[in-house]
């Protein structure tokens, strides 16, 4: 009788069952669609990266921060920024059971050079070929040429690059020799000939993936300067002396960072350089010993949900054999790309609460007048009998029922939203959007999640926009029948 | 069996800083099958004196005692357990529930009680009050499709559901014509006769107040005069 009353009473007071009805339906029609918006995109960010890029973990440098993997500014380039004790580091890591496979990495950005000039940039990932393959079997084509073989030396360039010296006439076929350029403030100006082994194009691209090239680990590790400050670390210098002398015999870095440094102080010189430029084809192109320089190393999980324990047991290790170094989940090592999205998703939660709050207060406001509307009404039921806790029910169960209703119609309509332009798509009009949405064509799927939030959401602004409305309520005395008249 | 007494009871009203003296002390018994008119002009009272007879005001002095009980400071739960089983009420502008339905509106007191049910005996006990007001009818309108008069009627079956021992109505033909009035009256007379329900009615038209069995004459808050009619 109760339920029955107030649903009689929600469509007596057409009106203002309706103002609140627009207030509730519209904010969960926006919830459900931002919300699902946001968890798709975050999914398939998360699934893009992790899959693609990062893995679910990754050990990295202890620099006091997040190390990202993207980044428009590389931290320097020293042997802080490699991985210390990295052959115990990985053989243990890869012994873990939960672990699929582990892939080290060295960033290093470069320009692909033509006649002295920079042609296109690329950021390079230096790998290990086997393990690389291992991790992400599946996050790229290679449109030219094949995939680096383990041990060998060369580059496989991003499309983007390749057809940037194509359109140059620069040599550009799968053998060819290439000319890339890194210059930091720490290591200086580095130049290498290295062969261009193929063409690659990821799966998931925007305008930063796009540049990825990926390269044998010497030649990254020369365009940074790591090998020679692993060198440098390998044979301490003696007080008083400059780069040890025993490391410049025992890898070739050493010597190309000292030419490095040359190249950056004569580069307007057009002699000199083209000079240097035929040593260092020459010098380049020779077979460098492996040096266990890294800085990422990127760990793929059999499962997902091991990611807290497998994370645990690394740090452990790295605690225990006192390493500079830390574990780091995929968003870290995705860096801004990915941060922006997840901070899209707090603003919009943060935004998510205000607008609940404002209708919270629209509604308790309608409710109010309503009740002040029908203090005759309440008195009489209070005059015949009725105490304040069927008073204090019949008012919640008309809120409820509104807010639930127009809730659900809300809700219905995000979902519906939300399934027409899941199986539309939306195209991503600039390359800030395709990041953040995880492709440049986005379709968003219903949030299962947010559609769970949104309901408790209902229930929960239904049941506190009630609280004033049924407090005025509860105090109406029995003598309002009488007065009304 | 005395049903009511008052003793004393005095009540005033707060308008500001200015205390208003509505009743001034008032003693009065009332029987059990009595039909009792209080009667009076506008302002002398009537219906501050219904309120406190019907537990939903208060004295600010002196004591009401029904059944013997005195009511003045029981808390508010145990004054609704009162008015729900004990007292019915009929109000002058029928305050009915405009959602409800003749019936519904009729059961409504039942179901808001401790006991909810509506068994079989109530619910011929809800189609004789229906059939004794003469709305079998109409007992699937609801509230604005009927006429002033029936609602009335809707509002008497709806006060003697609970089968209170005493039913109040403040001036319950004041918003009628004069027929419909007086037709109402009659009912609720009937009713007392055949079910031996108290009532309690106040009113200022002199052709009603002649229906009385038991008057008591209200002026500027005394009671002037208190009648019984020769049995």
């Amino acid at each position: 009788m109760l339920i029955s009353l107030a649903f009689r009473n929600i469509f007596l007071h057409k009106s203002k069952t309706l103002i609140l009805g627009l207030v509730i339906a519209i904010g969960l029609f926006v919830l459900v669609v931002g919300n699902s918006f946001l968890d798709s995109a975050t999914r398939g960010l998360e699934s893009t990266y992790t899959s693609s890029f990062t893995g679910q973990l990754a050990v990295v440098p202890d620099l006091g921060d997040h190390l990202p993997m993207f980044t428009a500014n590389p931290p320097p380039t020293d042997a802080s920024i490699l991985l210390p004790g990295f052959s115990g580091l990985i053989d243990f890591v890869e012994g873990l059971p939960e672990v699929h496979a582990v892939s080290p990495q060295l960033d290093a950005r470069a320009a692909v050079q033509y006649q002295e000039n920079p042609v296109a940039g690329t950021l390079i990932f230096a790998i290990d070929p086997g393990r690389y393959r291992k991790a992400f079997p599946d996050n790229l084509d290679v449109i030219h040429g094949s995939f680096l073989k383990p041990g060998q030396e060369g580059v496989l360039l991003s499309e983007a690059a390749w057809k940037a010296l194509k359109a140059k006439g620069a040599p550009h076929e799968v053998g060819d020799p290439i000319t890339l350029s890194s210059r930091n403030d720490i290591a200086g100006t580095k130049i290498r000939n290295v062969t261009l082994r193929g063409v690659v194009r990821f799966h998931s691209s925007n305008a930063f993936l796009s540049l990825i090239s990926l390269s044998d680990a010497g030649t990254a590790q020369y365009l940074t300067g790591a090998a020679a400050a692993l060198a440098s670390l390998a044979a301490p210098s003696s007080p008083g002396e400059g780069t040890s002398a025993g490391a410049s015999d025992l890898n070739p870095e050493v010597a190309f960072s000292e030419v490095g440094s040359l190249v950056n102080s004569s580069v307007s010189h057009h002699s000199a350089l083209q000079e240097l430029s035929d040593v260092l084809k020459t010098a380049g192109s020779a077979e460098l010993p492996p040096v266990d320089a890294w800085t990422f190393l990127i760990v793929g999980l059999k499962d997902p949900r091991s990611l807290g324990k497998v994370s645990g047991e690394i740090s452990s290790y790295l605690t225990a054999h006192k390493l500079d170094a830390r574990v780091q989940d995929w968003i870290a090592t995705a860096g801004p790309l990915a941060e922006t999205a997840f901070t899209i998703k707090t603003i919009f939660n943060w935004l998510i609460v205000v607008v609940g709050l404002v209708a919270l207060l629209i509604i308790m406001n309608t409710l109010a007048i309503s009740v002040s509307e029908r203090f005759p009404e309440i008195g009489t039921m209070r005059a015949i009998g009725a105490g304040r806790e069927f008073v204090r029910a019949l008012i919640i169960w008309e809120t409820l029922l509104t807010t639930i209703m127009f809730g659900l119609l809300g809700i219905v309509l995000g979902v519906a939203a939300v399934g027409m332009l899941g199986i539309v798509g939306i195209h991503a009009p600039n390359e800030f959007l395709a990041v953040i949405l995880g492709g440049s064509e986005f379709h968003p799927s219903i949030s299962w999640i947010a559609l769970a939030e949104s309901l408790s959401m209902t229930v929960v602004v239904g049941l506190l926009a009630s609280l004033y409305p049924v407090s005025l309520a509860v105090r109406i005395p029995p003598l309002r029948a009488i007065q009304a008249e | 069996m005395k049903l009511l007494r008052l003793l004393n009871v005095k009540k005033d009203y707060s308008l500001g800083k200015v205390t208003v003296p509505a009743i001034k002390g008032v003693s009065f018994d009332i029987e059990k099958g009595d039909f009792v008119s209080i009667a009076g002009p506008s302002g002398s009272g009537k219906s501050t004196i219904l309120n406190m007879i019907g537990l939903i005001d208060v004295p600010t002095d002196g004591e009401i005692f029904l059944e013997e009980r005195a009511i003045a400071s029981l808390p508010d739960r145990e004054l609704t357990r009162l008015r729900h089983e004990t007292i019915g009420f009929i109000f002058q502008s029928f305050n009915l529930i405009p959602v409800l339905t003749v019936r519904e509106n009729i059961e409504f007191p039942l179901l808001i009680g401790r006991d909810k049910k509506i068994g079989s005996e109530r619910r011929g006990y809800v189609d004789r009050l229906i059939e004794e007001v003469g709305l079998a009818d109409h007992e699937r309108h609801k509230p604005n499709e009927l006429s002033g008069g029936q609602r009335q009627r809707v509002a008497i079956a709806r006060a003697l559901v609970t089968k209170p021992r005493i039913v109040l109505a403040d001036e319950p033909t004041a918003n009628l014509d004069s027929a419909t009035g007086t037709a109402i009256i009659e009912l609720m007379k009937r009713i007392n006769r055949e079910m031996q329900t108290t009532f309690v009615f106040s009113t200022h038209d002199a052709k009603i107040v002649d229906l009385a069995d038991h008057v008591l004459r209200l002026k500027d808050g005394l009671i002037v005069e208190n009648t019984r009619a020769e049995a």
